[in-house]
C-alpha cells in the first residue's frame, strides 16, 4: 500500500565536522541549511517556512536575515532541548496542511567545544529548588537508571549492550569521533560518572549542526526523488508532577502512541529506530516506553545484538548515534532524524544499512529523565511505503 | 536583581528555622512540590503552609561522582529523590552510604548561601520495610 502524506523530507544534511574552529554559529548554520537546500535541489527562494530554536539572535529573526530567507510566510521557534527538531517536523507537517508554508526549512547547530554554548534561557520556576545540589546531566538521568534498575532489575551489562552496538555502527563512519568497537566489559569497566552510569554509558559532547528541509506533497513531486515521507508525529511534555514524578518512563510512552496512530502503524512494522541515546538507559527506557518490548524488559530485549546493524532485530543509530558520532550543542534530535533519512533512502554506510528498510522511526527528548522532558517521535517511510 | 518571591522566602524561612513546611490546597487538599503560589491540580490560589515531619524514604539515588562548577571539589556526594512519608518525592542530598528503600530523616533545609539544599540521612529509629 503506497500511503498519501501530506509532506515529506526532501533534503538532509549533518555538518562532516565534530570540531570546528574559526567558524561562528551563523555560519555553521548557514553551512548545514544550505547543504540540506542543495541536497533537496530547492533554492533560498523557494523556503517560505523557518522552523529553529536557540539560534543566535532574536527568536528566528536574526538567522532568517543572515541566511537571507527572503520568502516567509511562517515561523516557528518551539524549544523542546534535543526534542526540538523532532517537534519542528510534526509542527511543520502541520502548518504545510494548514497551507501556511511549502517548503520549511528546519536548522540547527552549536559549538560547545569552541566556547560557544546556547543560551538555555531564563532560569524555571523550579531553580531556586534544584539548583545547589550538584546535579549534573548524568546525574538527573543516573535517578532514572537507578529506579528502572531497582524495578525491573535492569543491569549495567544490558545498559551497556546499547553503546557496544554505537560502537560497531561507529566503526564504519568515518566522521564519527570515537570509531574503535567496544566490549560490555570496556563498558562496565570504565570509571563511574554518577552511579550506575559509566563514562561509556554517556554521549560526546561536539561542535556541529544539521538541517532539514521538509516540503508539500506538489513540491516532492517536481523533485528527483530520494525523498522521505512523514507518516506520523507525536509529542508530550512529561514532567515532576508537583512530587509525583515517576522516573520509570520517558515521554516517550505519550508521545510514541500518539505517532504510531497517526501513522497507523505498530512496532512491529519498524524496520529502523533512530533513538536520541544521551545516555544508554534512554535508548533502553524509549525501547520499552514504544512498544517494541514489554515495559521493564528493556535489558533483556536489548542483549544478543538485537540493536546492532544490519541484521539486528531492530538496528538503531547506525551512524553511531550520539554515544560515539555526533552529539552537536548538547541537541541530538536532529542528527538521529538525518540518519533514519539515509536509511529510508538506502543512502547509510554500506556496512550498516538495513536491508530493505521501508519504514523508520525518530525518538528525540530534551530536558532530562530525572526531572522534566519534551519528548517526540516521528514515524517515517520510503517513497513506496 | 532577583524579583521578589514570597513563596520562596516562606520555604526557605521554615527550613532556616528547622521545619520542612510545604503548601496544602484548601480546596483540593494537595500537597504541592516544589512550592508554588496556585494548586497545579486545581488552579486554587488558596493554599496552606503545613509543617511536615521530615520523615521520608529514598526513592532513587546516585552518587554523583563528577562534580561540576562550584561542586567541582565536593564530589563524591549522593544525590537523591526522597519520597517523603506525606507523599511528594523530592530532590534531595543524603549523606553516607545510600539505597533505595533507606528510611531518612532531614537534618538540614539550606547550604551554607541559604540556597535550598535538603539534606537527609539514614534515620536510625525506622526500620526498613523488605
Amino acid at each position: 500500500m503506497t500511503r498519501q502524506v501530506t509532506a515529506r523530507i526532501a533534503g538532509a544534511f549533518e555538518h562532516p565536522q565534530r570540531k570546528i574552529p574559526g567558524k561562528t554559529v551563523p555560519q555553521v548554520l548557514a553551512e548545514v541549511a544550505y547543504g540540506a537546500l542543495a541536497d533537496a535541489g530547492l533554492s533560498l527562494s523557494d523556503v517560505d517556512g523557518f522552523f529553529c530554536s536557540e539560534v543566535p539572535g532574536l527568536g528566528s529573526i536574526a538567522m532568517a536575515d543572515y541566511l537571507g530567507l527572503d520568502n516567509l510566510s511562517y515561523v516557528d521557534v518551539t524549544e523542546g532541548g534535543g526534542a526540538s527538531y523532532v517537534m519542528h517536523a510534526g509542527h511543520a507537517v502541520a502548518a504545510v496542511a494548514a497551507g501556511k508554508c511549502r517548503v520549511a526549512l528546519l536548522a540547527m547547530a552549536g559549538l560547545p567545544l569552541s566556547g560557544t554554548r546556547s543560551g538555555g534561557g531564563e532560569r524555571g520556576p523550579d531553580h531556586p529548588y534544584e539548583s545547589a545540589y550538584g546535579v549534573t546531566v548524568p546525574a538527573g538521568y543516573a535517578l532514572a537508571a537507578q529506579r528502572h534498575m531497582h524495578e525491573y532489575g535492569t543491569t549495567s551489562e544490558q545498559l551497556a549492550e546499547v553503546k557496544v552496538a554505537a560502537a560497531h555502527h561507529a566503526q564504519f563512519n568515518p566522521n564519527a569521533v570515537l570509531r574503535k568497537p567496544v566490549t560490555i566489559a570496556d563498558v562496565v569497566e570504565s570509571p563511574l560518572i554518577s552511579d550506575p552510569l559509566h563514562r561509556l554509558d554517556c554521549c560526546i559532547t561536539t561542535d556541529g549542526g544539521a538541517a532539514l528541509v521538509i516540503v508539500a506533497e506538489d513540491v516532492a513531486r517536481s523533485l528527483p526523488g530520494r525523498t522521505v515521507k512523514i507518516l506520523g508525529h507525536g509529542e508530550a511534555v512529561k514532567h515532576s508532577a508537583a512530587g509525583g514524578i515517576d522516573l520509570t518512563y520517558t515521554g516517550a510512552a505519550l508521545s510514541g502512541p500518539r505517532a504510531f496512530a497517526e501513522a497507523g502503524l505498530t512496532p512491529r512494522d519498524v524496520d529502523y529506530v533512530s533513538i536520541y541515546d544521551s545516555f544508554t538507559i534512554t535508548v533502553l527506557m524509549s525501547l520499552e516506553d514504544l512498544g517494541f518490548c514489554e515495559k521493564g524488559k528493556g535489558g533483556t530485549f536489548v542483549t544478543d545484538g538485537t540493536l546492532q546493524g544490519p541484521d539486528g532485530r531492530l538496528p538503531y543509530n547506525t551512524d553511531g548515534g550520539g554515544l560515539c558520532n555526533n552529539h552537536p550543542d548538547f541537541r541530538g534530535g536532529m542528527v538521529r532524524t538525518v540518519e533514519a533519512v539515509r536509511q529510508l533512502r538506502g543512502e547509510a554506510t554500506p556496512e550498516i544499512q538495513v536491508p530493505g528498510a521501508r519504514i523508520g522511526l525518530v525518538q528525540a527528548h530534551g530536558g532530562s529523565l530525572g526531572f522534566r522532558t519534551a519528548a517526540a517521535t516521528l514515524l517515517l517511510g520510503t517513497e513506496d511505503a | 536583581m532577583t524579583p521578589e518571591d514570597p513563596v520562596l522566602d516562606r520555604f526557605r524561612e521554615a527550613l532556616s528555622a528547622g521545619r520542612l513546611d510545604l503548601p496544602r490546597c484548601t480546596a483540593c487538599g494537595a500537597l504541592v512540590w516544589y512550592p508554588r503560589a496556585r494548586c497545579p491540580h486545581c488552579m486554587s490560589e488558596s493554599l496552606e503552609w503545613e509543617a511536615l515531619s521530615g520523615s521520608g524514604t529514598v526513592h532513587s539515588c546516585t552518587v554523583n561522582r563528577r562534580g561540576q562548577g562550584k561542586y567541582a571539589g565536593a564530589d563524591p556526594f549522593v544525590i537523591a529523590y526522597v519520597e517523603l512519608a506525606e507523599g511528594p518525592r523530592v530532590l534531595s542530598r543524603v549523606d553516607g552510604t545510600t539505597h533505595i528503600g533507606m528510611p531518612v530523616r532531614l537534618t538540614h533545609g539550606l547550604d551554607d548561601e541559604g540556597q535550598v539544599r535538603l539534606t537527609f540521612e539514614r534515620d536510625p529509629d525506622v526500620k526498613e520495610s523488605s
